[in-house]
């Protein structure tokens, strides 16, 4: 075969190796589209939580008598929140899934089909995240516009906000798939992700941005892949830089690398030794 | 022996089986409370932070909310992890496994109510003595407040569950909206009351009775506590009494479908 002949053979593979998980996330999504109101009953929390805020940092710019904390203005502030808990609330609990998985059985039944478990459940995972991040992105926009009246965002960042969404969340999802995979080794893995989640909405950034945290805590946020799933993207929306930007994407390429490593050995272990009993 | 005593020693009862059922799975059981207690903690830190850079809010201080934690916390697992199916009422009704409990002569609600307990609330229960023991205010007066009004707040939270989840026999399946109602009252109860001002404290008051959990630093440190007290134990029995009335009305209206299930 000459060299275009396995080029062309080399995208072929690589489109149906790739096509069949794009085809589960439009499965997935139109599976999740038929319950859209119940996505925008779960919106309703952002809704409370926003207003909870905005008198929480109305209080606190009101008693300190500043315009700017740490460097964000009042409606940066809470754009920022807003966004940053858009994101947070938009991925599912992913390790209750796998850990169901792993305990019922369901994952041997993967191991014969022709395609990867882990790029099954990313490929639902990233479906599910992008319609609950629209919908939530929609009803989080409105209600802080309407409570500060004001849209601190730069538009034209916008485009490379989304590309920093589909890399965070994949962060996300590697870290959930270690923590639900840990249930080969655990009988119950949910007291972990309560753990994980609570360390993501502190060091993560949810709750504050991390310019307003002590700076030993700033430099443990520094240290982990938290921030780039919460913090960088919240940050980006209300502050975008090209050089925040580029800072951003370089790190969290390099987490993607190291934890995707870390999801396969974690995975290749746990199946090593599944044992089935019955059908 | 009065009806009072017979529903105790059931309470009680039922309170002893689930509890020697978690323990059958003691390294679980160990995990889910200590679990519990470390997500609290981690909130609590949150606040800690928060109150470092910002020593008052709202007129409130960090021992305030560590006193409003003790209360949340404490009044959360005793009422959730005593009556567990509370939070479950809607998927219970749904998918018909009352007739189950239609069928023994016990009080229908109260036994679908303690017949699962919350694990891991049992660590909030922990997690609520220890932050009061840490929050500087213990003395004999405010450890009898601090209980009265935690076990009132134990009340406004599973009489508030009962009312948002009996929404199911009226409406059909009302699982996400009453979990969201459920949420909104925890999410309300866990911030200083003082934030909330005009139209938002009176729905803390009324539709999401979050009020009197984000006051209770006041019942418990306040001049006039035991006000605070009387005024929350009222409220805490209408709400009961209301949660009691709309169950059995839309009990009634329970259409059964003979579902066989078995109860391990």
């Amino acid at each position: 075969m000459d060299r275009d002949g396995q080029r062309v053979l080399f995208h072929q593979r690589l489109a149906l190796r790739w096509g069949k998980y794009s085809e589960v996330g439009k499965l997935n999504l139109q599976n999740h589209l038929m319950y859209i109101t119940d996505f925008l009953w779960r919106s309703l929390f952002l809704v409370i939580i926003v207003y909870i805020f905005l008198q929480l940092w109305r209080v606190v710019y009101a008693s300190q008598s500043v315009e700017l904390v740490a460097d964000y203005t009042l409606p940066e502030m809470l754009w920022y929140f807003m966004f940053a808990e858009t994101i947070v609330l938009s991925h599912p609990q992913l390790s209750g899934r796998i850990d169901g998985d792993v305990k019922q059985g369901s994952l041997a039944y993967a191991l014969n089909k022709p395609y990867s478990y882990v790029m099954y459940q990313y490929a639902t995972f990233a479906s599910e995240v992008v319609l609950r991040t629209i919908v939530n992105g929609l009803v989080g926009c409105l209600v802080a516009a309407l409570a500060v009246k004001a849209v601190p965002v730069s538009i034209k960042g916008l485009p490379f906000l989304a590309i920093s969404l589909l890399l965070s969340l994949t962060i996300q999802f590697c870290l959930l798939m270690a923590i639900g995979l840990l249930a080969f080794w655990m009988e119950d893995t949910t007291s972990v992700w309560f753990v994980y989640q609570k360390v993501l909405f502190i060091l993560g950034g949810m709750l504050l941005p991390l310019e307003v945290y002590p700076g030993v805590l700033q430099r443990v946020a520094d240290a982990l892949p938290l921030k780039y799933i919460v913090y960088g993207p919240a940050r980006l929306l209300v502050k975008f830089q090209w050089s925040s930007w580029w800072q951003l994407t370089r790190g969290q390429l390099l987490w993607i690398l190291g934890l995707a490593m870390l999801v396969a050995g974690l995975y290749r272990m746990g199946v090593k030794q599944l044992n089935v009993n019955g059908g | 022996m009065s009806t009072v005593a017979k529903l105790g020693a059931f309470l009680w009862e039922y309170f002893r089986a689930n509890l020697a059922m978690a323990m059958e799975y003691r390294a679980n059981f160990v995990i889910q409370v200590f679990g519990m207690v470390l997500n609290d903690a981690l909130w609590v830190f949150f606040w800690w932070l928060f109150f470092n850079r910002f020593p008052q809010v709202a007129g409130w201080s960090y021992q305030e909310l560590l006193l409003l934690y003790a209360v949340l916390t404490l009044g959360f697992g005793l009422g959730i992890g005593v009556m567990g199916n509370c939070t479950r009422l809607s998927q219970i009704i749904a998918e018909g496994h009352l007739d189950f409990y239609l069928a023994l002569p016990k009080n229908v609600l109260l036994h679908v109510l303690v017949s699962r307990m919350n694990v891991s609330a049992l660590g909030d229960v922990v997690f609520g003595l220890i932050v009061y023991g840490f929050s500087g205010a213990v003395s004999w007066g405010n450890t009898a407040m601090l209980f009265a009004i935690s076990i009132l707040a134990a009340v406004i939270f599973v009489s508030f569950a009962v009312l948002a989840h009996s929404l199911t026999f009226f409406i059909g399946n009302a699982n996400a909206l009453a979990g969201q109602m459920f949420n909104a009252l925890i999410t309300f109860s866990s911030y200083p009351g003082g934030l909330f001002k005009g139209f938002a404290r009176v729905l803390m008051f009324t539709a999401i009775p979050a009020g009197f959990i984000s006051y209770a630093p006041v019942g418990i440190l306040g001049e006039r506590k035991l006000d605070f007290v009387l005024a929350m134990a009222c409220f805490s029995l209408v709400l009961g009494a209301l949660a009691i009335v709309v169950f059995y009305r839309g009990l009634k209206r329970y259409e059964s479908g003979n579902l066989v299930s078995i109860r391990l």
